[in-house]
């Protein structure tokens, strides 16, 4: 894995990459794979500790924007593939999601993105509240009014696919310095030429913003203004039982989701629509709170009564780099060369990033613009073309 | 302890136990020492902490997986039954794991078999049936049971001491107002006054030349008389700190659920936990820890009579031990650490009730067989190792100052092996008082703040 | 096979210990997520000192200069439906007006 830096930084590269989460990493390797040579990864604490280290590990498909199906389809894919292309396990494994909801005004639009998801080819069902105990025995249908499961959408383990990335970025000749903090940007004129770093400078004709959360404050480093809010989520592992749940379940109308990992837990969360959001690093508060786990026990109990005698083990809390559509920010910025951003993904970092890397390696490598980088850029809120997706959840 | 008995069900059969003890300790008095198997390589484990900290005693009873047996009392009719640990494979595959450790280096279960994709994808499919304890609840656990009964709110408190030994004591008679002095033992004065209370008149000559040891028990004795008829201070025995969340709230548990309650001022006088020392096979079933010790006596009312015994180790918690093994009956062999030799009135102690005595000894491996403690090999400062054949063996090295609520009060701990572990950083004389950024008074006290037995000892006798 | 157990909830070895840290884990925030040491129903209680202390030895380095890993409450794993029981609506408001303790020195600048 990556030991701890013994020296300063290489005084010049062709990349710097700012963040070393699953983006960073990601990129880092797609970059590489298409020819990149000398490239830094630069994270201020250790692998995977932002946002990648602290999320559930969903992958899914089950979303109401043709966009977003067709990123998340094209991750899905990556993600079958990836423990044999990068040589360490991820621990992907493909229960499914069981999106459900207690909301009779819901079904209508689980019906139409059920609909849209299969024109996209992804197989998901909509199912009667009774066919969901064939998928999840054991959970309490009294208040669902209804459900749709794509068998394909799944969980990994974050940090082995962190570790996968950065190990195969290794093998690649990729620098990954861990407890390394980037202190500012160089620009000339309109273009971007270096960074300094607690361990030196480093010259670079290149910067890709992968920092989650202090993404913004990195973008203010080079005058770019983010529209995206940080807000705190929480979540917690149970004990470790035997296999007794396959899919993640995951609800729309009270945010809860959970699901079993390989490790045998319970790894669940649950949104609040009082959770405070920031903007600033110095505001971000990630402490536990008592509030999120009473809440998230009565809604466990609500749709999975077994819970009830299991026992909650540990909770934590991450930051979501959220954009006003909840989409997330790829490419550059007109009239700033040299600097480009992979942020904002709301929550849903961990699941697109195989497909956001390879798309933006593409297209920094080959220098041809890429449809769907173009329709998530930054310019995109500026323009007002802005369509949001009404399947956020946790 | 009751003389009264009840039938528990261990695996389908009946077994006679004392009402009012644990089921680990009965299911040990009925030879029964390996009360789960451990999650990789299928080893037996028995009881540890008897405290509930440990996973070692985790065992499905009446239909609710990963249950503490240390910390759950019999009951007539009560089921019982250890966990399939490695399941479906089960144990054989369990034994090549043990036996061929070194085919199976760590973390395998990433770097194996990762291509192509549908070989990994078999490989995790095998590997998800092994991974987990315990199946889940029975839905009599579950099913049909209303609503949640309402945790309880205590309100607001002037002070909030945890821990009520002779740190925690003293710190609650010394504070102001109304204070609510709560530990996890069923006393007041914490285990080791509880441990004392096995020392009866008809034994107490067991203590006769251990003058610290009876210097300790009288400053308990003294404290816990002064608590008791202090009308400020309110005891909360059985009660267990489960947490800190907000910056003045703390959730107490106890045989009635959950409490809640905030305090003006907080004091962290938990104790220590006992040690875990690396020799080879320290996982054996039958070596505890003399905090252990006296819970497994004083609370579980745990038969050592006749049984053949070792205290490894330093210390007075080590000589206590040795003081009530003795008195419970068992056979008694000391191996004192290197450079614990010293005391004379240990040696006469041991000269006078038989005791078996070893210095200058370090544990080297633990030897098991039928899945129990067989044996401990010693090893001395010269070469030689002696080989002590015993059911049950007290480890009383170093104990680790208790730390994990003092980090989630924002206390900053500092590694020092030194004095255990964990310690608040400037708590060099054994008290740290602080105030937290949220204006909570915050105080560190006794072995908590890395105060080692024998300096408490100190300030006992001064 | 006679073995020094260093995580006795996840069967780590000492030597399995030394050879993460071969492997380049370095840190004990690595240490613990790669092989599982503190990371069990003891939740480090067992382990955590020996694993840090341990790795100080691998480093060469002072024990003090190892960082302690974030303990996450609760202290003790607490059912679902004890905690259910917590959600008394005077209190529910008072945790959405103040603010947590639990400290996470990785992310809080």
């Amino acid at each position: 894995m990556i030991p701890l830096p013994s020296g300063p930084v290489p005084y010049q590269a062709d990349a710097v990459i700012i963040g070393g989460g699953v983006n960073g990493l990601a990129v880092a390797y797609e970059l590489s794979k298409r020819g990149v040579k000398d490239i830094v990864v630069l994270e201020k604490a250790y692998l995977g500790s932002g946002s990648t280290g602290r999320c559930g590990g969903g992958i899914r498909q089950q979303w109401t924007t043709e966009a977003n199906i067709r990123l998340a389809q094209e991750s899905v894919t990556a993600y079958e593939n990836l423990a044999s292309e990068l040589g360490l396990q991820t621990f992907f494994r493909q229960g499914g999601y069981l999106m459900v909801t207690d909301n009779e005004a819901h079904l209508e639009g689980l019906r139409k993105a059920a609909a849209l998801q299969n024109r996209c080819h992804v197989p998901t069902e909509y199912l009667q509240p009774q066919e969901c105990l064939k998928i999840a025995p054991n959970l309490d249908i009294t208040n669902i009014k209804g459900a749709t499961f794509c068998p394909k959408d799944g969980t990994a383990y974050p940090f082995s696919v962190v570790w996968g990335y950065a190990r195969a970025c290794q093998r690649r000749g990729v620098k990954i310095f861990i407890r390394t903090e980037l202190n500012d940007v160089k620009l000339e004129g309109d273009r971007v030429t270096g960074v300094s770093t607690s361990r030196g400078d480093i010259a670079t004709p290149l910067l890709i913003n992968c920092a989650g959360p202090w993404a913004r404050t990195l973008a203010a480093k080079v005058g770019v203004e983010l529209p995206n809010r940080q807000e705190r989520h929480e979540i917690m592992v149970s004990e470790s039982c035997k296999p007794f749940l396959d899919p993640m379940v995951i609800s729309i109308s009270n945010g809860i989701y959970f699901s079993q990992s390989m490790r045998g837990e319970i790894v669940g969360g649950i949104g609040d629509p009082d959770e405070p959001s920031w903007e600033r690093p110095d505001q971000f508060d990630t402490r536990s709170q008592l509030r999120f786990a009473v809440r998230f026990a009565k809604a466990l109990i609500g749709y999975y009564p077994p819970a009830r005698a299991m026992r909650m083990m540990r909770q934590w809390a991450g930051m979501y780099d959220v954009t006003p559509d909840h989409r997330p920010i790829l490419g550059g910025v007109e009239g700033l060369d040299g600097y480009q951003h992979i942020c904002g993904f709301s929550g849903h970092g961990f699941m697109l990033a195989p497909m956001a890397a390879a798309r933006m390696a593409q297209m920094i490598t080959s220098g041809e613009p890429d449809e769907i980088i173009a329709s998530l850029s930054l310019a995109r809120f500026a323009n007002g073309d802005v369509e949001a997706d009404a399947f956020v959840v946790g | 302890m009751s003389d009264s008995t009840v039938t528990i069900f261990f695996e389908g059969r009946a077994v006679a136990a004392r009402a009012g003890t644990s089921v680990a300790a009965a299911l040990w008095e009925h030879g029964v020492a390996a009360l789960s198997h451990s999650p990789k390589y299928g080893r037996p484990r028995g009881v540890k902490c008897a405290r509930g900290h440990c996973m070692n005693c985790l065992m499905r009873i009446d239909g609710v997986p990963n249950v503490r047996a240390c910390l759950t009392q019999v009951a007539d009719g009560m089921r019982v039954g250890r966990q399939d640990s490695g399941a479906p494979y089960g144990a054989p595959m369990q034994k090549v794991l043990d036996k061929g450790g070194h085919l199976f280096p760590v973390g395998f279960y990433y770097k194996w078999f990762t291509k192509p994709s549908a070989l990994s994808r078999m490989f995790m499919s095998g590997l998800r049936p092994l991974t987990g304890v315990g199946r889940l609840p029975e839905p009599a656990a579950w099913a049909d049971h209303g609503d949640t009964p309402p945790a309880r709110d205590l309100g607001h408190i002037e002070t909030l001491v945890i821990g009520a030994g002779i740190a925690g004591m003293g710190e609650a008679l010394a504070a102001d107002g109304e204070v609510m002095l709560v530990d996890d033992s069923l006393r007041c004065g914490g285990q080791r006054r509880a441990a004392f209370d096995l020392v009866t008149e008809s034994a107490a000559d067991v203590l006769n030349g251990l003058e610290h040891l009876a210097a300790l028990r009288a400053r308990l004795e003294n404290l816990a008389a002064r608590v008791e008829a202090e009308p400020r201070i309110e005891v909360r025995t059985g009660t267990t700190v489960v947490g800190a969340w907000q910056p003045d709230m703390l959730l107490l548990e106890d045989s009635e659920g959950l409490a809640v309650v905030r305090a003006r001022h907080i004091c962290w006088a938990a104790g220590a936990l006992d040690a875990a020392p690396l020799f080879d096979d320290n996982d054996r079933p039958g070596l505890i820890g003399p905090r252990a010790l006296y819970r497994l006596l004083a609370r579980d009312g745990l038969d050592l009579a006749g049984r053949a015994t070792l205290v490894a180790g330093r210390g007075f918690d080590a000589v206590l031990s040795a003081a009530l093994l003795h008195t419970a009956g068992a056979k008694v062999t000391v191996a004192l650490e290197p450079g614990r030799t010293g005391d004379p009135a240990l040696l006469a102690t041991a000269n006078r009730l038989g005791w078996s005595l070893h210095t200058g000894q370090t544990i080297a491996a633990a030897h098991a067989q039928n899945d129990r403690l067989a044996s401990v090999s010693l090893a001395s400062t010269d070469g030689g190792t002696t080989e002590v054949p015993c059911d049950l063996a007290v480890i009383a090295t170093r104990a680790k100052p208790a730390y994990d609520l003092a980090y989630q009060l924002g206390v900053d701990l500092v590694l020092d092996p030194e004095r255990g572990g964990y310690v608040p950083r400037g708590a060099d004389l054994g008290r740290l008082e602080t105030t937290t950024p949220a204006g909570v008074g915050l105080i560190v006290a006794g072995e908590a703040a890395g105060l080692s037995p024998e300096a408490l000892l100190q300030e006992v006798s001064a | 096979m006679s073995k020094r157990i260093l995580c006795t909830c996840e069967d780590v070895t000492v030597e399995e210990f030394r050879k993460a840290h071969h492997d380049g884990f370095t840190e004990m925030e690595s240490l613990k997520r790669f092989t599982g040491v503190g990371t069990g129903f003891c939740q480090g209680k067992g382990c955590l000192c020996e694993a840090a202390t341990e790795l100080a030895r691998l480093r060469g380095i002072d024990p003090s200069a190892i960082p302690l890993t974030n303990i996450r409450p609760p202290t003790r794993p607490l059912t679902f439906g004890e905690l259910a029981g917590l959600d008394l609506p005077p209190l529910m408001e008072e945790l959405e007006r103040t603010a947590g303790t639990n400290g996470d020195a990785e992310v809080t600048p």
